[in-house]
């Protein structure tokens, strides 16, 4: 169940007019329903007596043209039994041609025959004209219109049967015996008929929906339309259809249909019946005109009503409803405070007398409220010139005060904007203030926080000379110090002190900011961390230094022997010496500079490392071969384990690495000691290791070993060459193939350089490098 | 006969400064690092100072200002050898209180002029 929507609108009652109409529709209208039903029930009954009369006038027309049918043929049989001469009649030629004349003229005979006294049949001819027996061939001695017209000199006419020749459709026989020449019958002619023919007569006489049966003298059906439900050759004799005997037509229920059922008249030669089946649906035609005719009177009825309903609202409704709707205008107006249209509708001439008065009514009401109503409106536009005029004034202090306020938020937003810049500012930025005593902070930003570690709190309202270590560089300082007293900008780069006392490069510019009348209210600092700046400064000034200082040692050798061997002469033996040192120096300064450019080229990626599987063993093998020869101070203990892996390497650095290492291991160690070299098998690498039992590292120096030009800086070291750079470029090119060198030492008893390279991959072990 | 002591600590070296000047009239002294030169030269208190500044341990300037502030090794004038080229590296050394430098690689002759020149303004004095 739905609930009453509280929001519809009140149900308006109908308007006079419409319930006028109402009324009047519902007078006129029950008349005409009634009279149009009797009218229906007159032209149903006219109707079916017409159709009635039609049907059996027809059932009889049909009957007619059925006996018109069978008499024709029955006068062909017997010009034909007669028409042959006597001495002819038994040759089958004269009787076939004088069968095809008769046929031709004769369409309605199926298979016409001759047959002797015996029943012999002498010949037969289709319908097509073919001869289809011959003389002797065939017996019609039993059948009934064989031994009738044998019997008779009249010629017969057989009821309906089934044929024994062509197909299996019903037929009619009709037969005449001829006489030999004695006068005695000698035999018969038989043509059977064709009851297609029924088909077309009952055509003729009925529509689609008509249904025709025709029963022959004994009652059986000699042709019934596909509708109803009789079989060809069915015995009806004992159907009420038949025994009715009716003389008028009569309903009769065929099947699931109903119809108006008339039979022909009678007095046919042969007995033969027709019925005619009408459908009693038919008849609807009628019931449609019944529809009609009720269709047109509501109508008209319908109209009657408008015109009387269109007179009663011109002299009553339409003065009463033109009243309300001046009513109803004058309250809107008034609520709305539109002037109000006075004037009321004419009053018609005649109208009725309480119109009259409830015009005259309304007329007193409306007058007064025009007076009052024009009260109000003087009233009601002082008010509103006052209210325009406070309106005014408050528009314009509102106008004001948004400017103002507009500006005050803009000049916030500027001020939010600069605040977030410096806040966001990857420099450190201080503001000092400049009047007061000592210049304390008065502003320091989170970049100056995250530099220095000093947390604003600390630091505001102090000079900024905390961030001054020991080290600062007093020239820098003082210069600051000249800068804020002269109060004039500055920049330089001093080495400052974090909160934790690590120290760092900052590079400082003061920048004094003015006031609008020129004087200088406040520094502004600037500190940039330069400390990455200055160590790369550093690095490259001390690489130059060490490479100038590395070049010009051998280049020192060479150019002083040199000279003096020119200018003197010295005895043979010196001058070989001489010459020894120049040899060595010369060759020192190929490595120097070969290692450098090895160096900086895989430094800078160029090198290119071959990796493939290898067997490591054979490498190690030759380098120690190699060494073996070439010194003849130390012992070399070969270590390798068989059966090594297969490493990923590049065997040509790997000598390289190898050479240098064990190069090493002879520098650092006394004559006559031993240098091991090993190979063993790791977590997937193989690790290869050189120890050796020299002087040994100190602790302090083993995270620089692998640097540029590193040498621990002692006596024995440097009695001993090289060129500063074997470790850095072992380094490289152990990773180049991504392996990793190690050592361990201890002083006085010897250092192990160990490097690693990684194994090779499985699935690549055919492709040894051999 | 003035002896000249020769500072340094690689062997290559102080042969070229001998062969350099053993032609001339003087006695020669060795050492092969700072502190055996300052031990060397408060005993022998030789004529002149040949010294090599890059040296492990006393560098060559830490070797002059031990010298300069010593009274009886104030005198000796001391050349120095370097591999460092500039300017302000040469004004460290003389501030230490060097007498001359000789820029690595350096011609012999070139030194044999300057010793000679030193030993003379010496005598002088």
């Amino acid at each position: 169940m739905t609930g009453t929507n509280p929001f519809a609108e009140p149900a308006r009652p109908p308007l006079l007019r419409t319930q006028l109409f109402r009324v009047l529709l519902a007078v006129a209208a029950v008349p005409v329903l009634i009279v149009s039903l009797m009218d229906a029930q007159r032209s149903y009954r006219i109707r079916e007596i017409s159709t009635a009369g039609s049907t059996a006038g027809r059932a009889s027309a049909i009957q007619r043209r059925i006996d018109d049918y069978i008499d024709r043929h029955t006068q062909a049989v017997d010009a034909l039994a007669r028409i042959v001469p006597p001495e002819h009649r038994r040759n089958p030629a004269v009787w076939r041609e004088a069968i095809r004349t008769f046929r031709e003229n004769y369409p309605g005979f199926l298979t016409m025959l001759v047959a002797n006294q015996n029943g012999n049949v002498m010949m037969a001819i289709r319908p097509d004209g073919a001869l289809v027996r011959s003389p002797g061939a065939g017996d019609v001695g039993d059948r009934e219109y064989f031994r009738r017209a044998m019997q008779s000199p009249e010629p017969f006419v057989s009821g309906t049967f089934r044929g024994r020749g062509l197909g299996t459709d019903p037929l009619v026989a009709v037969a005449r015996a001829y006489v030999d020449t004695a006068g005695k019958p000698a035999g018969i002619v038989e043509g059977s008929l064709d009851l297609q023919k029924l088909r077309q007569f009952a055509a003729e006489y009925s529509n689609r929906s008509t249904a025709i049966v025709i029963v022959d003298g004994a009652n059986r059906v000699a042709y019934s339309s596909p509708s109803l439900p009789f079989a060809p050759l069915q015995d009806l004799s004992s159907t009420s259809l038949v025994r009715r005997q009716a003389a008028t037509p009569f309903a009769e229920r065929e099947g699931t249909r109903n119809y108006i059922v008339a039979q022909s008249a009678g007095g046919s030669h042969y007995g033969w019946k027709v019925f005619v089946f009408e459908p009693a649906s038919n008849f609807g035609a009628t019931m449609l005109d019944w529809l009609r005719n009720l269709l047109a009177g509501l109508g008209a009825g319908t109209l009657l009503c408008l015109v009387v309903a269109r007179m009663a609202a011109l002299r009553v409704t339409r003065p009463l409803e033109h009243l309300a709707a001046s009513g109803h205008n004058l309250v809107e107006a008034v609520a709305e405070g539109r002037e109000p249209d006075m004037r009321l509708p004419q009053l018609r001439a005649g109208a009725a007398a309480e119109i009259a008065e409830l015009h005259r009514g309304l007329e007193f009401m409306t007058s007064r409220m025009l007076a009052s109503h024009a009260q109000l409106r003087r009233m009601n536009d002082e008010l509103e010139l006052r209210v325009a005029q406070r309106t005014d004034d408050l528009n314009r202090n509102n106008a004001e005060l948004q400017l103002a306020m507009r500006r005050k938020t803009e000049a916030e937003a500027e001020l939010v904007l600069f605040q977030r810049a410096v806040a966001a500012a990857s420099e450190g930025i201080t503001i000092s203030d400049a009047l007061a005593p000592d210049q304390p902070l008065v502003y320091v930003n989170p970049a100056f926080e995250t530099l220095t570690g000093y947390h604003a709190a600390d630091v505001l309202g102090r000079n900024c000379r905390f961030l001054q270590g020991a080290g600062a560089d007093p020239a820098a300082v003082a210069e600051i110090r000249g800068a804020i007293l002269e109060r004039r900008p500055c920049v330089v780069e001093l080495l400052n002190m974090r909160k934790d006392g690590r120290t760092f490069w900052n590079r400082l510019s003061i920048t004094p900011i003015h006031s609008a009348d020129g004087a200088v209210t406040h520094f502004v600092g600037v500190q940039v961390d330069i400390t990455h700046h200055k160590e790369i400064e550093q690095l490259k000034n001390d690489l130059i230094s060490t490479v100038s200082h590395e070049l010009r040692t051998p280049l020192t050798s060479l150019y002083g022997f040199a000279e003096l061997m020119l200018t003197r002469d010295f005895p043979q033996e010196r001058m070989r010496r001489f010459l020894h040192i120049i040899h060595r120096e010369s060759r020192r300064l190929t490595e120097l500079v070969n290692d450098f450019l090895d160096l900086e080229r895989i430094a800078a990626g160029r090198e290119r490392f071959h990796t493939r599987p290898m067997a490591i063993e054979r490498v190690v093998r030759e380098a120690a071969q190699l060494f073996s020869t070439g010194d003849g101070d130390h012992t070399l203990r070969l270590q390798v384990n068989q059966s090594l892996p297969l490493v990923s390497a590049d065997g040509e650095r790997v000598r390289q690495v190898l050479d240098n290492l064990l190069s090493n291991a002879r520098k650092f160690s006394p004559r006559g000691s031993a240098i091991e070299l090993s190979a063993t098998e790791g977590v997937r690498e193989v690790v290869i290791s050189v120890r050796d039992r020299g002087i040994g590292i100190p602790e302090e120096a083993l995270p620089k070993l692998f640097t540029r030009f590193f040498r621990v800086d002692n006596t024995a070291t440097r009695k001993i060459g090289g060129t500063g750079l074997g470790l850095e470029l072992s380094k490289r090119l152990v990773e180049g193939q991504r392996g990793r060198i190690w050592v361990s030492s201890r002083v006085g008893e010897g250092s192990t350089f160990s490097f690693s390279l990684p194994l090779a991959p499985l699935e690549s072990v055919e492709t040894v490098e051999e | 006969m003035p002896k000249i002591l020769l500072v340094d600590d690689q062997e290559e070296l102080r042969l070229l400064l001998q062969a350099t000047l053993e032609d001339a009239d003087y006695e020669i002294l060795e050492a092969q690092s700072g502190s055996e030169a300052l031990s060397i030269a408060r005993a022998e208190l030789p004529s002149l100072v040949v010294m090599d500044w890059m040296m492990p341990g006393m560098s060559g300037v830490d070797v002059v200002r031990a010298l300069k502030a010593d009274p009886a090794t104030r005198a000796i004038p001391v050349i120095l050898l370097t591999a460092r080229s500039q300017a302000e590296d040469r004004q460290a050394g003389i501030s230490a209180g060097a007498s001359a430098f000789l820029s690595k690689p350096f011609s012999p002759l070139e030194l044999v002029r300057q010793v000679e020149s030193l030993l003379a303004s010496s005598q002088i004095e």
